[in-house]
């Protein structure tokens, strides 16, 4: 393939792994945000989602969408399990106890996944297998169809915080706990609401992600370092600039990969990101000073 | 008040009676039990630096396995191509490892939004995964390199793998360095390496450079993974990138936690605590990793302070822990930070 038209190519692809990467960082940047909870496990959900579909999928011959659905729902499930047993209990202790947990917890789940689905990957056809033309290169629907999913999920994210009573609580109990406590409104409620919505934005990227990359029981921990570090760029509590910080993760990869390897591209977006930690500690929207 | 003061000290006795069993070890136990007790050791040395830069550099790092690796690989090539001498291999690795941790150190230390220096040091993880992944002809990848070589011990003739003689050599440094750590912590210099870890603001308020100081910490922390890396790679006589697992660091988490951060006692303690159950473990069960998570979830939930947070209990049984008095140089409003800053 010529430069241009990979390039194209190649920046469409980062603009859909971004908005895919956007949907899973949103759930971690929540917890991160909302809950003052570094949950490592957080990736493990996006993982369960990709290999309940996939083998949904390929082992069980599920239709694609149904697959997808009982996927997150069986994930969106597990993670309110998860809260009650362990996350409700380390939320506001010191930052190093909920660490120590969530990293048990991904250690706990991921083995869970190696015993259940084995540790090969399990691939899943393109369920549209149709292609589009854009700009004289054509382009996979599927992957389009993934980006408006994925933005819809955002979109729908944004107006639940912005325009539910929900939504409202879960922005005022981090800034003041005690406060939203004596309105009546409940931290532990909130918390449930939070991890609800990571697990399920998670697990929806892990489906909708299977026809694009196998699935495989250590993904989830592949993403982790790259979560984090888009979370703390984009602002821990700014949800818009963790999206922004993950397209534009997604489309410097997509560039680089049309002159290196993937791996090295992946190294070069990891290493464009790191000094914007030195410089803007609170994230690239949220000042220079800690 | 009711003090039991022997109590404070008990985590420290029982470790400096780990430290004597381990040194008789090679008399009283079988082969196979000195090799697991010899990798132990080895993997002592990342949950002491884990140890280091948490308590005096305020950096709860999660690369500390990267440098493990990273002087593994040193201690490979170095045993190829510069020298046969072990202690050389053991120091040189350890001084690479600094350099690297030295340069890492600058912006690590730098980090200073909420839990930056974590993600930071979890980032530099996934980095040096992906590249050694991605250079397979120096690193061998998952299959890795096997050391073949003939090399010497204070110039008579050694060899790669666990004996007597590469068991002390892992043992002796390990048990210096915890022994310093006692004669140390009460002296200007340990006061005040002590007072960083616990309260910046105010070290940097007495005059000290703290900045400085916390960088040339996180570097000692490197050479001492760095140094465990090398040990590891001699006493094994392989290294594959498998080392960079992430998990490795994890792993350190857990020994030093579980021991009780705050004392290098602790991160003993747990490493001597953890590391033979799951070994035995994983000869019983296939999944050994979600043991692990348990006992991580286990210790968050119900020892938070782990072993030594116990004893710290016990040493203050009529006092709950927020009215003890305290000689720490941390400001009660505050808890112990992730990273600088918060």
């Amino acid at each position: 393939m010529d430069t241009v038209p990979l390039l194209i190519f190649q920046c469409l692809n980062g603009v859909v792994w971004g908005l895919i990467f956007a949907m899973i960082v949103l759930g971690l940047s929540l917890t991160f945000g909302l809950m003052n909870l570094m949950n490592v496990a957080h990736g493990s959900f996006y993982m369960l989602g990709a290999m309940l579909t996939a083998t949904f999928v390929s082992v069980h011959g599920l239709n694609f969408v149904l697959s997808v659905v009982l996927s997150v729902a069986i994930v969106t499930v597990v993670g309110i399990i998860i809260n009650r047993l362990v996350l409700d209990r380390v939320v506001g202790a010191e930052p190093l106890i909920g660490l120590l947990a969530t990293a048990g917890l991904l250690l706990v789940i991921d083995s869970c996944a190696l015993a259940l689905f084995g540790s090969a990957s399990i691939s899943v056809d393109d369920p549209l297998s149709a292609s589009i033309e854009i700009f004289g290169t054509f382009y996979p629907v599927y992957r389009l169809v993934v980006a408006g999913c994925a933005i819809a999920a955002i979109t729908g994210v944004f107006c639940f915080l912005r325009f539910t009573k929900q939504g409202l609580w879960m922005r005022a109990v981090p800034e003041s706990r005690d406060l939203s406590l004596m309105a009546g409104v409940s931290p532990k409620r909130v918390n449930r609401t939070t991890i609800i919505l990571g697990s399920f934005l998670a697990a929806l990227a892990g489906a909708l992600v299977t026809p694009i990359a196998s699935a495989q029981f250590q993904m989830g921990l592949a993403i982790l370092g790259t979560g984090f570090i888009v979370v703390v760029v984009g602002g821990a509590k700014n949800l818009l600039g963790t999206v922004t910080v993950a397209i534009a993760l997604g489309v410097v990869r997509g560039i680089a990969a049309t002159f290196v390897a993937p791996t090295e591209a992946e190294v070069i977006s990891l290493v464009v990101l790191l000094p914007l930690l030195v410089i803007w500690p609170n994230g690239i929207f949220g000042g220079r000073h800690a | 008040m009711r003090r039991h003061a022997w109590a404070g000290q008990l985590g420290t006795g029982i470790g400096i009676l780990m430290l004597g069993a381990l040194a008789l070890l090679p008399a009283l136990a079988s082969r196979y039990s000195l090799f697991v007790a010899a990798q132990m050791l080895a993997f002592l040395y990342i949950a002491l630096a884990l140890e280091i830069s948490h308590s005096f550099g305020r950096v709860l790092s999660f690369c500390t396995g990267t440098f493990f690796a990273l002087g593994a690989y040193c201690a490979f090539y170095l045993c190829q191509h510069v020298t046969s001498e072990l202690t050389l291999v053991l120091l040189g690795s350890a001084a690479v490892c600094a350099v690297a941790g030295l340069v890492t150190a600058i912006p690590v230390v730098r980090m200073k939004g909420a839990h930056s220096a974590v993600v930071g040091t979890l980032a530099i993880g996934a980095i040096s995964l992906l590249i050694a992944g991605s250079l397979t002809t120096y690193t061998g990848g998952e299959d890795g390199l096997t050391l073949r070589h003939t090399v010497s011990l204070f110039g008579a003739p050694a060899a790669i793998g666990v004996s007597v003689a590469t068991y002390y050599l892992v043992l002796v440094p390990a048990a210096l360095y915890l022994l310093t750590y006692l004669l140390l912590r009460t002296t200007p210099f340990g006061t005040v390496m002590r007072a960083i870890g616990e309260n910046e603001i105010r070290s940097a308020q007495l005059g000290f450079n703290v900045e400085l100081r916390r960088i040339f910490i996180f570097a000692a922390s490197t050479a001492v993974s760095g140094f465990g890396g090398a040990a590891y790679c001699i006493l094994v006589g392989h290294v594959s990138t498998a080392l960079f697992d992430p998990l490795l660091s994890l792993n350190a988490v857990l020994w030093a936690t579980v021991g009780g951060l705050g004392s290098p006692f602790g991160a003993l303690i747990g490493i001597i605590v953890i590391y033979p159950t799951v070994e035995f473990a994983s000869g019983v069960i296939r999944y050994v990793d979600a043991l692990v998570g348990a006992l991580l979830i286990g210790t968050a939930l119900l020892c938070p302070h782990g072993v030594m947070g116990l004893f710290g209990r016990l040493a203050d049984t009529d006092q709950s822990a927020a009215d003890a008095p305290s000689e720490s140089f941390e400001s009660r409003d505050k808890t112990v930070a992730l990273s600088p800053g918060e």
